[in-house]
């Protein structure tokens, strides 16, 4: 068992399955303070009066600095019915600089008229995603390339196997060029 | 932590380590802790397709982040253990799970202005950690910084006496 292609196959799927449950549990219980999980964006926007007097945490960008201001993307769906936008709220003590494009998390309290009182603020400076996703490319193909050189796949069981000799980096390009050209 | 480069040198400044004290720990071992170290990223997939549009397609609430937790990423470091070849897979399963752990336990030191961290347990508990804030998500200088100990640390164990 588990030693087959279709064995291996078999077990992944019911593993995918217990992972796809996980991520459906994770995604349907109500934010709970108690346990660290306080309201956020998505929560305010479906349910703002709801909220009103609690502890709040939002991540939103910055859109104004006197007084700040900041937009929180919301996308949730509620009764079968998807609501995506943007709130905009005011956030009072932030006691720390801020300029507009900057991300801004804060936690703090939910007041009656759509305001947070902020306890605490953390900002981020407006990220350079684009460096961000080819530094983590660069760790993909890094690790990639090590797998390709270390690891090999039994077509006959569908298994990973260890090469007993490694490939070299240059090795294994070679012999994907030739593959390639066969 | 933000980019994937400085978990992976986590990773594999922690293979390095432990291969130390494992003969059998080779190089093609260590990707395999590499490889672990991934796993918990699969939440980024979030990327392309959004929590919500699956929440709106199935009608079921979601969360990719589910990959992110202890439970979740357990259940992905099985599915690499199934795919290992049989002889390896004690080894795969560990070094795959010190990957996992290490990544989801450096996300949970990040600075987050409630001072709590997230759901790293779940589904045992949903109780979010308090955290000690050392880094933000987007300090670049962390690559650098884990990057630096992971080539010493190689050198060291390539060269000792």
């Amino acid at each position: 068992m588990l030693h087959s292609w279709v064995g291996r196959v078999a077990a992944i799927c019911g593993l995918l399955a217990v992972l796809f449950a996980l991520m459906i549990g994770l995604g349907a219980p109500a934010p709970d303070p108690a346990v660290g999980d306080y309201p956020d964006g998505n929560a305010l926007a479906q349910d703002p009066d709801n909220h009103v007097g609690d502890y709040v945490q939002v991540t939103g960008t910055v859109v104004g600095t006197e007084p700040v201001e900041i937009d929180l993307g919301y996308d949730y769906t509620a009764d079968g019915e998807r609501h995506s936008g943007t709130l905009t709220v005011t956030v009072r003590n932030v006691d720390t600089a801020v300029a507009e494009g900057q991300s801004l998390q804060v936690y703090g309290t939910f007041g009656p008229d759509g305001t947070i009182t902020a306890e605490n603020s953390v900002s981020v400076p407006a990220m350079n995603y684009t460096a961000m996703y080819l530094v983590s490319a660069l760790a993909g193909l890094w690790t990639l390339g090590r797998l390709i050189c270390g690891w090999r796949l039994d077509l006959q069981t569908g298994a990973l196997c260890r090469r007993d000799e490694p490939l070299t980096p240059i090795q294994a390009l070679f012999d994907r060029v030739r593959e390639v050209r066969a | 932590m933000p980019d994937l480069l400085s978990h992976a040198f986590i990773a594999f400044t922690l293979c390095t380590l432990f291969s130390l004290r494992f003969d059998w720990l080779t190089g093609e071992y260590v990707t395999v802790g590499m490889a672990g170290a991934f796993i918990p990223d699969m939440a980024k997939i979030k990327l392309l397709v959004d929590s919500a549009t699956v929440e709106a397609a199935l009608g079921v609430p979601f969360d990719w982040l589910g990959v992110h937790t202890l439970g979740g990423a357990f259940v992905a470091v099985l599915v690499g253990t199934v795919v290992a070849d049989r002889r390896d897979r004690r080894r795969v399963f560990g070094l795959l799970s010190l990957g996992a752990a290490s990544h989801l336990f450096a996300d949970a030191l990040l600075l987050k202005a409630s001072g709590q961290s997230y759901e790293v347990l779940w589904p045992l508990t949903r109780y979010h950690p308090p955290t000690p804030g050392l880094y933000l998500s987007t300090d670049v200088w962390l690559a650098g910084v884990t990057g630096t100990v992971a080539v010493a640390v190689s050198l060291a164990v390539q060269y000792r006496t």
